[in-house]
């Protein structure tokens, strides 16, 4: 593992669990989703650090490539206990818009959309996130989907380095 | 939507790139389109370029970055797989060439797959 991807994977691993502690402690949802998006765009940046195409300065939009890329690996396939590729793709296929949500919430990729870190809409910015009623990921990721998603991401931290 | 679970040794570039991207196809609904890019590519590299109708839209001006993709197959990394995502209205800009595609990539005799009913 190069030294870019052990930093990335370290600072996401932190990341995830500051998400997990807020969570628990029923902290307002924008908190501990940002936590899971800084965690999960800096999981799929570690992923990419140590291939021909390392991230480049700024972008967010890492981590439904990377689920994407996921459903076609045989470790990953094994790592959780699946016979086939197609089985790992019917794992994954519920999972990406879940991933996309949490995407979203970074605000360069949100727009003038609802985000987890500052007032929104961009143009004119009015609703801050703590006091956004309700993100539309929310509900995904307390549905049985999301359950599984969550299930998956604790794999993903566990397993990283057998699985890359 | 029926996928081989694996490609044969000899397969062709072209075939592989179908076979990723009918793997992509399928596990994104709101994947549109794979265009497959071998003009001007190292003879072991796909290029994919992948529509995709929910992206957030967000004034990207280009050129748009490629990741890496390359899957290993039984033991071997057949081809060099790099995968750029564009919205459909990005794609659109693209073959007008008001935006750039990736670094050294060109539209020309890109070869389109789709899903099977639109094939």
């Amino acid at each position: 593992m190069g030294p870019e991807r052990a930093a990335f994977l370290s600072q996401a691993r932190s990341d995830y669990q500051l998400f997990l502690f807020l969570r628990v402690q029923s902290q307002p949802p924008c908190h501990w989703l940002h936590y899971l998006q800084m965690c999960t765009e800096k999981v799929a940046k570690a992923y990419f650090w140590d291939t021909s195409t390392p991230p480049g300065d700024g972008g967010h939009r890492y981590f439904v490539s990377f689920m994407t890329y996921v459903s076609g690996i045989t470790k990953v396939r094994n790592g959780l206990g699946l016979a086939t590729l197609s089985e790992l793709r019917n794992y994954i296929r519920p999972l990406i818009p879940i991933a996309r949500g949490i995407e979203a919430l970074s605000p360069s990729v949100a727009g003038e959309r609802e985000n987890v870190e500052y007032p929104f809409p961009r143009s004119s910015p009015v609703t801050a996130p703590i006091d956004h009623p309700q993100f539309a990921v929310e509900p995904l990721l307390i549905g049985p989907d999301g359950v599984v998603f969550l299930a998956f991401l604790d794999r993903l931290f566990e397993q990283f380095d057998d699985w890359f | 939507m029926q996928i081989a679970e694996t490609v044969a040794p000899d397969v062709s570039r072209e075939g592989f790139a179908h076979w990723i991207a009918s793997q992509h196809l399928d596990i994104d609904s709101n994947l549109v389109v794979v265009y497959y890019l071998p003009t001007g590519a190292p003879a072991r590299e796909v290029r994919l370029i992948e529509v995709n109708q929910s992206l957030a839209l967000s004034n990207r001006a280009g050129p748009f970055e490629a990741l890496d993709f390359s899957v290993d197959v039984d033991g071997l990394e057949r081809f060099t797989v790099l995968v750029a995502e564009v919205t459909p209205s990005e794609w659109e800009a693209l073959t007008k060439k008001e935006l750039a595609p990736p670094c050294g990539w060109s539209l020309e005799s890109r070869v389109a797959f789709g899903r099977p009913e639109t094939d």
